[in-house]
Parts: structure tokens; C-alpha cells; sequence
């Protein structure tokens, strides 16, 4: 069997969100969840504990068609336990500021 | 939860403990009656079974459903009749996944809930145990919020925050999974510090732009949705229609908003709209979206939708805001205050609103259908006029579900108790059980296809089990209609599995579950039965037989613009 990738996704914008949220089990996933849901694709994630809290960093690219990444920021940011939602950058190209991390390798 | 502390206690701790542990089991019971809740609805399993050993003498009310959908659906009716999240119980594997519906329903159609699945003991969980699902994981995507108990000395807490999220803000469901080891552990509750309440300030720029924009419209309308009614504002709301002067058309979720037979409403729009109200929007130049979101039902092809319109939105959910419709003005927060606050001082307008008026003469449902058959859209218009402001209609999904939306009479939004995210067969009968018992004092109506009446026809042995007033109609033209519908308009007449002429008798089915039940087949029985169904004290069941030909209209046909809806029939 071989995988599949999408070529739009792999062409389409990249979009990188800064999300601080509460230190809770469950928020990554449900951060990642949602983004899966409302038509966009995880590229790749870091995430690194702050004090108090969880810092993380995602890029994304649309999947569906006429996503509004402010509406995006927005349905993650009335998530719980999702303090703040900051749209980093936003970019036709891939952001050169932090490397790539290949999706597999995040699950 | 946030910052609650492990307590869990051992026994010589449980010594020196002042207040008394209790089971977790039991601190569910007491979290549950803390916040004010008297009844829930559930079905026991292994892995709940230490709440329900708690339930006795507790105080709290339990009803029996007879499959966890049902008590779901009966539970998010308390949340749609009452604003207050309705609670339902059920056990971990099979019967959290049988919840899955209800939650998703209660979710598309912003409605406080709170779910409570058993879940296998934490030392099993994660290795395939019996009856052992990932509910949490699950059930992610269509709840508001969700929480693994994993201490039970968090209970309290857990619940008053669930609660609290339910309810806030744009209601919804929450999910609880209790894992059974929690439940029977002994514990005092920790204290957890109190969620802060979300405060969100009033726009006041926003509020002066809408005003100078409503100032400035020549064809100004209101766009009423269902938020008006999750915010408990129906009453500010009609307070600033009347004072505008300003027409106005509801959505699915926005009848009874304004009474059906209010001056200003031009009717609802959509697929299934009233053309008066299609119209008006295709043609106004400032649409002011009160708590709608712009569902694709609703307003057809979006490229098309409200062309000439500027937009005002009302929402409390800020990613609402311009996610399908750019709002050239939006008002985010809470709706009462900033419905009370604006002032619309609209210019003459009074040409555009006599245009309204006359078209919705103009296009008026006609109930002078001929034969001798019965007419569904005259019997759902007479059975709520008879009824009274009493009256609570809650149709199933499908045909039928348009006809009461498009002919029954409502005098408040809470008399419509409509499936209109999901659209969920299935709904009807086990919601109009959780209303009535919400509203003992309502003439509440389940109004099911006989499709849909099939989907949770357990549920009558609730309503015999609790000796529940409610009145039951069938329709039945033994087709799946409304796909029948498509297919005939669609799909070139190619009927494919919608024949359900092989239906049971359903009033005898009805007299097996031990319901008076009697069946309807000529318009000229129509009015007798009415009146036998509304003079009923316990629950009476009405089968009535419909042309299996008869379509909905008007209808706009998917991917097209709300302006070219499409007449047939009579």
C-alpha cells in the first residue's frame, strides 16, 4: 500500500498559529481536532511547556475550499482551555523560520 | 479541570478527614442535584453502575429511556425547553456510543447538555476491555468540552465547570467520562477555584456603525436565527423589531421568534422558505443577522445569497463573524444587552415594507386542497391553532418537518423543537418527552414521519412507563418522502429504497405499548381526531394516512440561488 498525498494540500498556504493554552490533558488533541475538522490539515507541531502552560506551535494549510484562517483562529481560540490564539505569520510560502517537522514523525 | 487537587484518600486518611468521604458515585449524585437539576435520563451498564447504586433515594429523578439515543434527545429537550443543560446517563461502549447522535445533535444545534458515560476502571483502560471504547476521542469533534474524571475528589468541580460550560456563552453539550474505579473510590471533595465567568464587553462601535447603517438602507431586514433563542432574548429582540418598524424573516431555528402571525415577519427563509421571504432577501440592501449563522439550508447557493445586502451580525460566538458571509458591521458578545442598546432610526422605508406585506399576501399557503385525502399542511395548521399558545410542535426530520415549519403556528421560539443541524430521524419522539416533562403544562406534540417514528419507537413504553400526556402524530404515506421527493426531482423519478409500504399497523403497535392510539385516513375525520388528541389526558397516539405523492413546496433545489425556487403540486 502506498500513501497518497494530496498535491493541493502539499501546494496549498501555510499558516503558522502561536497557541497558548492551560496545561491539560486532551488540549493538544482537541486543538488538532478541531483544525482537522473545519477543513484545514496539520503540516506539523511543536510543542514546548511554558510556566503555567502549554505552548504550541502548528502549521496548517487549507483542505476545503474559501477557509478563512481568521475564522480558524477564532474556533480554536473559544476551545476551553485555549487561553490565546496568535496568527504568527501568514504566508504563501513555507515559513523558513523553524523547520518542517514531516507529519508522521509528529503522530 | 483547572487546578483542582488529587484527594483521593486512603483509609487512615479518611480518619482524620472532617467532612465525611463519600463514593465518587455518590459526589455525581450530589454535583448533579447542586446545580439544580431534579430529573435525568439515562439506561444503566457495568460501567455506571455505582452512580445508579447511588441514584435511590437520592433525590434526584430518573427516567428510564429505552435506549441511550432516546435519553440524549429527551435530555437536550430540557436544554432547548429551559436553557439549563439537561442531563443524561449511560454506560461506557455500546452505550456511549448510542449517545453519539444526541450529543451531536445537541452540538449542531447549540443546546446545553451534559453526557455522563461509565468508562472501563483506569488500571483496563486502553487495553480492549469489555465494553470499552474511547468516548473521549469519540465524541472530540461534537462537544463543547470533555473531561476523563481521573481522581474523585475533582467531581464537584468537574461538574460545576461542565455545567458552567455548557450553558456559557454559545450553549452545548459536555461530555463526562467516569471511569468506574472513580466512581467507587472513597474521596472528599478538593476545592478547585471557581471558572471565571467570560465577560465580554459591549461593542459600542459596533453598535453606532449598525445604527448609522440601518440609517442609510433603503430596504433594510431582519434576519432572525436561533441564537436569539439560546440567549433568552426572544423578548428584546421582538421589542427592537417592533420599535424599527423593519420587516423581518426568521430562519428554521428563528420561528417563534416573532409570533407566526406577527405583521412585520415575511415568513422563513431557505430551502423550504416562504417566497415573501427568499425574496426580500435577495432584494434588501442591509441584512441584519440577529444570532443565525448562515447555514447552507438557509440561504441556498452563497455566491447568490443576498446580493445587494450589506451585512450586520449578532453573534455571541465571534468565529461565527463573517466565516460564510462577510459582515460589514458585526456586534460580538452577548445578544441582550446589545439588542437592547441599539437604536434603528431607519429612513422612509415605507414602500419596501408595503412590497412585504403584499407579497407575502400574495404567496400565501393555500390549505384548499383537492380530494378527499388528508391534507398534512391543513392538519398541522388547525392542530396548532387549536392547541393555543400552549401548543409545542416537535417533528421528526423530513417532509413533515417542513410542513410544521412552514404551516404550524408558533407564538414562541421554544414551540418548535426542530432537528435543523443535524436533521436526525429519530428525534422526534424521545425530544417531545424530554419537553413535556420540562413543561408538564404544554400541549407538546411529537410530529414523526413513518420513517423517523420507527427510528426510536421504544420510547413509547417511556411514555407508558411514566403515563407521560403526550400526544403522538404519524404521518404515514409509506415512503421515505422526502428522499422520494429527490428522487422524483433529481434523480429522474429512479425510486431506490424508499418503499416502506410494509410498515406495521401503527396504531395497533401503539395499543401493544399499551398508548390509546386510533387512526386517521379522510379529511373528513380530520377535525374529530384533533379534538380527541388535544382532549386526551395520558398519552394518545394518532396514525394518520397521507398521499404518498404529496411534495413540499416551495423548494429550492441544492446548489441554487434562493431566488429561483421551484412550485408544484397544488
Amino acid at each position: 500500500m502506498s500513501l497518497h498525498i494530496n498535491p493541493n494540500t502539499r501546494r496549498g498556504t501555510i499558516e503558522t498559529f502561536t497557541i497558548i493554552s492551560d496545561d491539560v490533558n486532551g488540549t493538544l488533541r482537541r486543538i488538532w481536532t478541531v483544525i482537522e475538522q473545519r477543513g484545514w490539515s496539520v503540516r506539523s507541531l511543536l510543542v514546548e511547556e511554558t510556566e503555567g502552560g502549554v505552548e504550541t506551535r502548528v502549521q496548517v494549510s487549507p483542505t476545503g475550499k474559501g477557509r478563512s484562517v481568521e475564522t480558524l483562529r477564532l474556533q480554536i481560540e473559544r476551545l476551553v482551555n485555549v487561553r490565546h490564539v496568535k496568527l504568527e505569520r501568514r504566508s504563501r510560502e513555507k515559513p523558513s523560520r523553524w523547520k518542517e517537522i514531516p507529519h508522521a514523525a509528529v503522530i | 479541570m483547572t487546578g483542582s487537587a488529587a484527594e483521593t484518600l486512603t483509609e487512615s486518611e479518611e480518619a482524620d478527614t472532617e467532612a465525611a468521604p463519600r463514593s465518587g458515585a455518590q459526589l455525581v449524585v450530589e454535583a448533579i442535584l447542586a446545580q439544580g437539576v431534579d430529573t435525568v435520563f439515562g439506561y444503566p451498564g457495568g460501567a455506571i453502575m455505582p452512580v445508579y447504586d447511588a441514584l435511590p433515594g437520592s433525590g434526584l429523578r430518573h427516567i428510564l429511556c429505552r435506549h441511550e439515543q432516546g435519553a440524549a434527545f429527551a435530555a437536550a429537550a430540557y436544554g432547548r425547553m429551559t436553557r439549563k443543560a439537561g442531563v443524561c446517563l449511560a454506560t461506557s461502549g455500546p452505550g456511549a456510543t448510542n449517545l453519539v447522535t444526541g450529543i451531536a445533535d445537541a452540538y449542531m444545534d447549540s443546546v446545553p447538555m451534559i453526557a455522563i458515560t461509565g468508562q472501563v476502571a483506569q488500571p483496563v483502560m486502553g487495553t480492549d476491555a469489555f465494553q470499552e471504547v474511547d468516548t473521549f476521542g469519540i465524541t472530540m469533534p461534537i462537544v463543547k468540552h470533555s473531561y476523563i474524571v481521573r481522581d474523585a475528589a475533582d467531581i464537584p468541580g468537574v461538574f460545576a465547570e461542565a455545567f458552567e460550560v455548557a450553558e456559557s456563552g454559545r450553549p452545548g453539550p459536555v461530555l463526562i467520562d467516569l471511569p468506574k474505579d472513580v466512581q467507587q473510590a472513597m474521596a472528599k471533595a478538593a476545592t478547585s477555584p471557581a471558572r471565571e465567568a467570560q465577560v465580554i464587553e459591549l461593542d459600542d462601535d459596533g453598535l453606532r456603525r449598525a445604527e448609522a447603517a440601518i440609517r442609510d438602507a433603503d430596504k433594510p431586514l431582519f434576519y432572525l436565527g436561533g441564537g436569539i433563542t439560546r440567549a433568552g432574548a426572544t423578548g428584546d429582540v421582538r421589542a427592537l423589531v417592533e420599535r424599527s418598524g423593519i420587516p423581518a424573516v426568521c430562519t428554521l431555528h428563528g420561528n417563534g421568534v416573532l409570533p407566526t402571525d406577527h405583521p412585520q415577519l415575511l415568513g422563513m427563509i431557505g430551502m423550504h422558505g416562504a417566497r415573501a421571504a427568499n425574496l426580500a432577501v435577495q432584494e434588501c440592501d442591509l441584512l441584519i443577522n440577529i444570532g443565525g449563522r448562515f447555514d447552507d439550508r438557509a440561504t441556498g447557493k452563497l455566491d447568490t445569497f443576498a446580493p445587494h445586502a450589506k451585512v450586520i451580525h449578532f453573534d455571541c460566538d465571534a468565529s461565527e463573524i463573517s466565516k460564510l458571509r462577510h459582515a460589514d458591521v458585526s456586534v460580538h458578545g452577548a445578544m441582550r444587552p446589545a439588542v437592547r442598546s441599539l437604536n434603528p432610526e431607519p429612513g422612509d422605508i415605507s414602500a419596501w415594507v408595503q412590497l412585504g406585506i403584499a407579497r407575502r399576501e400574495e404567496f400565501a399557503p393555500r390549505y384548499d386542497a383537492p380530494g378527499e385525502g388528508v391534507y398534512a399542511p391543513t392538519l398541522l395548521r388547525e392542530l396548532s391553532l387549536a392547541a393555543g399558545d400552549r401548543f409545542v410542535a416537535v417533528p421528526d426530520v423530513g417532509q413533515h418537518q417542513m410542513w410544521v415549519a412552514q404551516h404550524c403556528h408558533f407564538s414562541r421560539p421554544e414551540a418548535h423543537l426542530t432537528s435543523g443541524g443535524l436533521g436526525s430521524m429519530g428525534f422526534s419522539l424521545p425530544t417531545a418527552i424530554g419537553a413535556q416533562l420540562a413543561e408538564p403544562d404544554s400541549t407538546v406534540v411529537s410530529i414523526s414521519g413513518d420513517g423517523g417514528i420507527m427510528m426510536n419507537i421504544q420510547e413509547l413504553a417511556t411514555l407508558r412507563r411514566y403515563g407521560i400526556p403526550l400526544k403522538v402524530i404519524v404521518l404515514n404515506n409509506s415512503r421515505l418522502g422526502m428522499v422520494r421527493q429527490w428522487q422524483e426531482l433529481f434523480f429522474d423519478g429512479n425510486f431506490s429504497e424508499i418503499d416502506l409500504s410494509d410498515n406495521p399497523d401503527f396504531a395497533k403497535v401503539a395499543e401493544a405499548f399499551g398508548i390509546e392510539a386510533f387512526t386517521v385516513s379522510r379529511r373528513s375525520e380530520v377535525a374529530a381526531g384533533i379534538d380527541r388528541l388535544l382532549a386526551a389526558e395520558g398519552p394518545i397516539f394518532m396514525h394518520v394516512i397521507i398521499d404518498p405523492a404529496e411534495n413540499v413546496w416551495p423548494l429550492v433545489a441544492p446548489g441554487k440561488s434562493n431566488s429561483e425556487m421551484m412550485e408544484g403540486g397544488r
